[in-house]
């Protein structure tokens, strides 16, 4: 049965069908909701208060519209308006107090390894609390999701002009702040246009 | 020099949306621009970076989990009834306190424009003082023969001491029968 199979079940009435859409988004839903406010635990509440939402409003959903992004919307605005109810605890990058999330260090085979993933963990999500909310939403669906403008301005209910300023943007805060901390050598300049590994 | 178009190009290649032609002059700028270079290494960190972060997921159990919140927030009233009752009550308290108010305001100010009535109204607010001063003095009377006549009796003690523990044993039963009640 494919996700638009269950989306239709669901605005039926199969609350076992909804139930199977839990399971296919709540990872993805749960990663953008740890992103945006960077605490596991309020990240849980904000994913299943978006799944709560979408239950309610499913009655309203456009069909025409992608189900993902539509979700996405709503856990996006949620989180959002979450950052906006409390008081921003800016993050430095040399702050040891966010600990790396369990769920990213699973597969740690040494604890070198172990050290750098968490290490990269703390300062990636110092580098996104840094973001202002709606650049960070941005970033967050162009790295883990791979969505296209289009889908990104959907799901921030903004104009794909829009969404590409805030990447440009977002992309050249994050680079500015990255070069003071060290985090990563400079590729060679010459050559072809490279990202590199 | 506007470096902006060099930028945006950048990140269009980034974005794997730059067209060939853009791409090779963005390479040529490059060779010889050490402000673009420079530009350009901090947006690949950034990019590799990003393109490296795992995704990060819940505790095991999360269906489960929000399967009961949502069985929780189903057996809540809907909000809806809670307003309207707020708003019914609202409507009663008004319709008894607006008129009540009303007709207090323009009875002063009728009362104030009549001397005698003036007068007589001064006179009773003084007996109604007179009248709450003796009450509250045979009130405290009462309370006082009352303390003297009990205080000293044991039995006083031990029937002050059997109700408080009823209402404990009371307390108790009504939180083991309906736990969910809380005092917020």
């Amino acid at each position: 049965m494919s996700e638009q199979d269950w989306v239709w079940r669901a605005r039926a009435g199969d609350d076992g069908a909804f139930s199977q859409l839990v399971e296919a988004f709540q990872t993805p839903i749960y990663n953008l909701c740890y992103r945006m406010l960077g605490e596991a635990g309020e990240a849980e509440d904000a994913a299943q208060e978006t799944f709560l939402r979408a239950y309610a409003q499913l009655g309203s959903y456009d069909t025409a519209r992608s189900f993902k992004t539509w979700l996405f919307s709503i856990a996006n605005h949620h989180c959002i308006d979450r950052l906006r109810k409390r008081r921003l605890t800016w993050l430095s990058i040399d702050d040891d107090n966010l600990p790396p999330h369990p769920a990213l260090q699973e597969q740690a085979p040494g604890p070198e390894e172990a050290l750098v993933r968490g290490q990269q963990a703390e300062l990636l999500q110092g580098l996104l609390a840094k973001l202002p909310p709606e650049d960070r939403s941005v970033i967050v669906m162009r790295y883990w999701y791979d969505f296209s403008y289009e889908e990104i301005a959907e799901a921030t209910s903004t104009t794909v002009s829009a969404v590409k300023s805030r990447l440009h943007r977002a992309r050249g805060g994050l680079g500015q702040l990255l070069e003071p901390a060290g985090a990563a050598p400079r590729p060679a300049a010459s050559g072809p246009l490279r990202v590199g590994r | 020099m506007n470096h902006k178009p060099y930028h945006d190009w950048m990140n269009a290649v980034l974005d794997g949306a730059i067209a060939p032609a853009d791409r090779r002059a963005l390479e040529v700028h490059l060779a010889t621009c050490a402000s673009c270079q420079a530009t350009w290494a901090s947006l690949s960190s950034v990019q590799r970076l990003f393109k490296a972060a795992p995704m990060a997921a819940p505790r095991p159990g999360f269906n489960g989990r929000f399967q009961a919140r949502l069985a929780q927030r189903r057996a809540r009233p809907p909000a809806i009834w809670g307003a309207l009752a707020l708003g019914l009550g609202a409507v009663a308290v008004s319709a008894l306190v607006v008129p009540l108010g009303l007709g207090v305001i323009f009875s002063t100010v009728r009362a104030a424009q009549q001397p005698a009535t003036s007068l007589a109204l001064l006179a009773s607010a003084s007996a109604m003082y007179v009248f709450i001063s003796t009450l509250a003095d045979a009130l405290f009377i009462a309370a006082s023969a009352l303390a003297a006549a009990l205080l000293p009796n044991p039995l006083s003690w031990a029937a002050a001491a059997l109700a408080l523990a009823l209402t404990g044993v009371w307390l108790y039963v009504m939180r083991r029968i309906a736990p969910e009640v809380k005092l917020r």
